[in-house]
């Protein structure tokens, strides 16, 4: 009831259009008001759950992207992803769902990665004539390729809660990663279609020269990724040590390479960015808080009734458990949820024989999905920002994208034991 | 009946966990009317915060390291070298020791109730390369993470080693990706279960306890419960508590051979050495932590637990 | 806080020295950084919102309705956010002398959680300032130029 009522208060919240973190206030107020709790303890809980170092990470590449954008350094990039496949139609949205891909790899985050490929990857789709909601929407759903390529911070989190092997978790999530990737693709290609007047460039008979040209204009900028990816592979620094070299490389590359900035436009940058990580972060803060008492409220004994009264047939079971953790990540985030559901249904799965590193994968991509999906979705409210668009016209494009391209990833991911353990057995054993 | 919810922060299956399972069914079981919600896993927020919330009375009981955020004296527990072998850990732990006296104080005065002391093991240095001169506390050239804390942070230098302050958390991916050449923070069992893939190396130097303790809130402990109940989940608490230093001497053996197993090599320290780099240690870590703790309150502690 | 963290690699590597317990301070300038970020959020009106109705909605009279009983919402939870942020301060104060603190560098809670109410405060005022000029303005042509975020439209 209390699940049902929490549900409520949050759609009608967010459908008045009230901001994402007043409305889990609303959701917070009436928790708060009809359960047994100390309100005083609120807001602590809140800065205990923020108060941790990686969530830096968040901030210093928004604010990466933030000076990557105004200092024109992301352009000479895109450009020279635009040499090769921009003569095919949709190329750039391609380049777009690879660029997460590639960036997740950097990051150990959804919303990093959504943040910087979100924010340099935008505006050029948009100056080629994509739709916009379509754009945002297929950023957005490929934004959790952060956390299931590695390094992953949930994957560190379900590894230590169940006890299993790091590594092994980090590549379970590869090939679902990697799955999603095409399906993301395929389905955006599909959606696409009716649209007739986005821009190609040119055929050329030249395209040795200008992969040449364009790639000595990109180098400074090339250098960027291949610092932090070098940085972090090489054992040098941690991911958000990373960002902060990111950010500090990325300002004398855009006031005198590329010069993009200048103090004026620098300056504004900084306090857009700043503006943009406090309404990030503060959002954050309200849902953490509210998480946490879900948790309190016992989600995890009415999941679990859920659950087997339903069926005892395995296939069924599991159908149940993806349902329930495709509940969980409707209402919380990533964190929250990984800690909720790995010690709640990690024992129900091994009772039905899942190798624990495959349940991994299952709970990364249901989490990531969880991620976009409304009403708690972090991530298509954070992607509506960077991006530009709007909620409303993301919703159905995203909605088709969980559809076709996160709900097949998730039912092969589950129902494929081969697809998660193949990479672990082959390189660990 | 009265419902109790009790907070940990070990994995399910760890030992502590089952243990806290354990506790659950002795409690409902007795018919004394009380009902147990347990929340492993720090579902409910890490140590730190569920010290708060039991203050408040948000939570009935805990399983959690006592963090020193709200009194600086609890950093007592995470002094170096304060012992060095199981049974000094049983003789410290054990209820009407002036260590456990004192915490038992300490955690009074914020409003907790302290129900007993779990000890899980000595903690060591895991090494991703072969330390040089183990059983000395000459320099080894290595850079290994250490947790954020100065009595950590000095202790491992003396040992010899350089630091780096890295969240547990990131010290895997430190170690796998050569940030640092390993680091210390863990007991046997927790190296294995987290890091046995990414070090060649794990030295038992017993510098710290990986030291937990069970608490209840008194404000929950006076409104909520009457006296039978009270008088079984002490019992209860400090009978299972007891069982702990065994069961960590046990584990700790168990998962060195593990490790070995494994292809981890553990590089034992003798007992001479290793009690030559505790006075050191303690000669250069304990000062700085005087102002905090108290000189003198270190000083009965230390010396009933070097008694025989 | 780039600049730390930059500094942290540079002493890793240059001096091998560790920027000791960094993070205690820097959480605390993040924290300050997150509320004066929103704080300002409130005042652009940029906060994140997921406006469906607003987009339904045609007649400037009726998304006039709509945003001023959301804002005057908004300002209800704002405000009750706001005190249990001084419940949370005034706990803090209390414990002195025995205030909580960060282990290594004995950094007050206080400091960064004061941020919270501070920028709490300042979101519940922003508030109140858009529903004051909501009302004052009425469902004119102006009034939806400033206050529909142009996101939403
Ligand atoms: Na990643
Ligand atoms: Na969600």
């Amino acid at each position: 009831m209390l699940i049902l009522i929490t549900l409520a208060i949050l759609c009608i919240a967010l459908v008045m259009g009230m901001p994402v973190p007043f409305a889990f206030g609303a959701a917070l107020i009436y928790i708060g008001v009809t359960g047994d709790h100390d309100v005083a303890g609120f807001m602590p809980s809140g800065h205990w759950r923020m108060n941790v170092l990686v969530l830096l990470a968040i901030p210093l590449f928004i604010m990466a992207g933030g000076i990557m954008e105004k200092g024109k350094i992301a352009k000479p990039l895109i450009d020279l992803a635009e040499v090769f496949v921009g003569r095919i139609k949709g190329g750039l949205s391609y380049a777009g769902v690879c660029a997460s891909g590639i960036f997740g790899a950097i990051s150990g985050s959804a919303t990093a990665t959504l943040t910087c490929i979100g924010s340099i990857m935008m505006p050029q789709l948009e100056k080629a004539n994509y739709p916009r909601g379509l754009s945002a929407a297929l950023l957005t759903s490929a934004a959790p390729l952060g956390l299931l390529i590695p390094p992953s911070s949930i994957q560190i989190i379900y590894a230590w809660v169940t006890r299993q092997s790091v590594l092994k978790c980090f590549l379970a999530t590869i090939v679902p990663g990697l799955i999603l990737m095409v399906l993301l693709c395929i389905v955006n290609a599909v959606l696409l279609r009716k649209h007739k007047n986005i821009k190609t460039l040119p055929p050329t008979n030249n395209f040795a020269g200008e992969v040449a040209k364009q790639s000595r204009l990109a180098l400074p900028a090339l250098l960027m990724p291949v610092i932090i990816l070098g940085g972090i592979y090489g054992g040098i620094m941690t991911p958000t040590e990373a960002a902060g070299i990111a950010v500090i490389y990325a300002i004398p590359l855009g006031f005198f390479v590329y010069k993009g900035l200048n103090v004026k436009n620098f300056s504004e940058a900084l306090i857009q960015t700043a503006t943009t990580t406090g309404v990030v972060m503060v959002m954050f803060f309200m849902v953490m808080i509210v998480s946490r008492l879900l948790v309190f409220e016992d989600i995890p004994g009415l999941a679990e009734e859920l659950i087997f009264s339903v069926s005892d047939n395995p296939i069924v079971i599991l159908v149940m458990i993806n349902f329930v953790m495709i509940l969980i990540g409707m209402l919380m985030d990533d964190v929250s949820g990984v800690l909720l559901a790995s010690p709640l249904l990690f024992p129900i799965a091994q009772k039905l024989g899942m190798d624990p590193i495959q349940f991994a994968a299952v709970l990364g991509v249901n989490l990531g999905m969880g991620n976009i999906t409304p009403p708690t979705a972090p991530l298509l409210y954070l992607g509506a920002r960077v991006t530009g668009a709007k909620v409303s016209e993301m919703l159905k494009p995203t909605l088709i994208f969980i559809t076709f391209a996160w709900l097949p990833t998730l039912v092969i991911t589950t129902y494929i034991p081969e697809v998660s353990l193949f990479l672990p057995e082959l390189l660990l054993g | 009946d009265t419902t109790i919810r009790i907070a940990g922060t070990h994995a399910p299956d760890q030992y502590a966990s089952q243990v806290l399972d354990k506790i659950k069914d002795r409690l409902e079981q007795a018919d004394v009317g009380l009902k147990v919600k347990v929340f492993p896993a720090s579902q409910l927020g890490s140590g730190e915060q569920l010290l708060g919330d039991a203050i408040r009375g948000s939570i009935d009981i805990v399983h959690a390291y006592v963090y020193s955020h709200k009194d600086p004296v609890l950093e007592l527990s995470s002094l170096p070298y304060l012992f060095t072998s199981y049974d000094q850990m049983a003789k410290a732990y054990k209820p009407g020791s002036v260590y456990f006296d004192t915490m038992e104080h300490r955690l009074d005065r914020m409003g907790l109730k302290l129900l007993g002391i779990t000890g899980e093991g000595f903690i060591g240095v895991m090494a991703s390369k072969k330390p040089e001169n183990i059983n000395t506390t000459e320099k080894k050239g290595m850079n290994i993470r250490v947790w954020s804390s100065p009595a950590a942070q000095s202790a491992t230098q003396t040992m010899g080693y350089n630091t780096t302050t890295i969240d547990w958390g990131d010290a895997f991916a430190a170690i796998q990706q050569r940030v640092v050449d390993g680091m210390i923070g863990a007991t046997p069992e927790a190296t294995y279960a987290t890091f046995k893939e990414a070090i060649k190396y794990y030295v038992p130097y017993n510098a710290f306890v990986e030291s937990t303790s069970y608490y209840a809130s008194e404000k929950s402990w006076n409104k909520k419960l009457n006296q039978e109940q009270r008088d079984l989940i002490k019992k209860v608490f400090a009978e299972e508590a007891a069982k702990f230093v065994d069961w960590s001497r046990q584990n700790d053996a168990k998962y060195l051979a593990e490790l070995e197993k494994f292809g981890v090599e553990v590089l034992p320290v003798a007992e001479g050495d290793l009690n030559n780099i505790a006075e050191e240690v303690r000669d250069t870590t304990w000062p700085l932590m005087e102002e905090r703790i108290g000189k003198d309150l270190m000083a009965k502690v230390r010396a009933e637990l070097s008694q025989n | 806080m780039a600049l730390t963290f930059c500094l942290v690699v540079v002493m890793r590597y240059i001096f091998e020295a560790d920027l000791f317990a960094y993070e205690e301070w820097i959480l605390v300038i993040a924290f300050w950084m997150y509320f004066i970020g929103g704080a300002v959020g409130s005042y652009e009106n940029s906060h994140i919102k997921a406006d469906f109705l607003l987009t339904v909605l045609k007649t400037a009279r009726a998304k006039w309705v709509l945003v001023n009983v959301t804002l005057t919402l908004e300002f209800i939870i704002c405000s009750i956010l706001c005190y249990w942020a001084f419940l949370m301060i005034q706990e803090e104060l209390v414990a002195y002398p025995e205030w909580q603190r960060t282990s290594a560098l004995q950094i007050p809670f206080i400091v960064p959680r004061l941020s919270i109410f501070i920028g709490l405060m300042f979101m519940a005022f922003y508030t109140l300032l858009h529903l004051y000029s909501g009302l004052r303005s009425g469902p004119s042509e102006e009034w939806v130029n400033e206050e529909i975020p142009p996101n939403s439209n």
